[in-house]
């Protein structure tokens, strides 16, 4: 058997959850909402990772942005370092 | 290295609609440890006519790039802050710009934006220097 324990939540909260479980029809547990609330965190996580992921490589592949960016970034960082000794 | 930017709305919507000089020079800054603020309040007016999937890459940026990070409206101090700006801007309503300014005032970063004239006319209401270094490759 699966250990289990107490989890302290806010008594509305609860109630949200046990709304959610009985969406989930007979049967669905409030492990159940919270694993299924879970899973869905995570994969919109990895959604999000994939597509920063996917901008920064589509960039890092043309050469024309990266010599440009490169450019400016140098601009800023001297600008930055101006503003700060002066 | 406590120096940075705060990139205002028009350079954070470029960078979701996945502008590659943007985006580059964003993993630059980065890897010269530079940090870049987004303030929340700009970042809601910034995203507002992105899709989902840039959406989701302008998130995933704030999430997982180490040095880009998100400035929340959180506390009494912070809501304080934007609404001495937003008080000087109350002629032309501008709530994007006022959370970067008030951001800019507080960390001491310069704004960092793809159109400089988009500054022009927040500049002009405003009683403080604020610094804006555009993003350009023309000179």
């Amino acid at each position: 058997m699966t250990d289990v324990t107490t989890i302290k939540v806010p008594k509305a909260l609860r109630d949200e959850l046990n709304a959610l479980a009985d969406e989930g029809g007979r049967g669905t547990t409030l492990a159940d909402v919270l694993a299924q609330l879970l899973e869905e965190h995570r994969a919109k996580v990895t959604r999000e990772r994939n597509a920063a992921e996917a901008l920064f490589a589509k960039a890092a592949a043309d050469p024309d942005a990266v010599a440009k960016a490169d450019r400016i970034a140098r601009r800023a960082v001297e600008f930055l370092q101006t503003r700060k000794t002066s | 290295m406590n120096i940075g930017y705060v990139l205002d709305d028009v350079t954070i919507n470029e960078f979701g609609r996945g502008n590659t000089v943007v985006t580059q020079l964003i993993a630059n800054l980065d890897a010269r440890a530079i940090r870049m603020s987004i303030p929340a309040v700009t970042l809601a007016v910034a995203q507002h006519d992105l899709g989902d999937a840039q959406i989701d890459a302008v998130h995933g940026t704030i999430k997982f790039v180490e040095h880009v990070r998100l400035e929340a409206v959180s506390t009494l101090d912070e809501t304080q802050r934007i609404s001495e700006v937003y008080a000087y801007l109350a002629d032309q309503p501008d709530p994007a710009a006022a959370h970067v300014v008030a951001v800019s005032r507080h960390l001491g970063f310069p704004v960092l934006t793809t159109n400089r004239k988009r500054w022009d006319p927040v500049l002009a209401q405003l009683p403080w220097t604020v610094e804006v270094f555009e993003i350009s490759d023309t000179d």
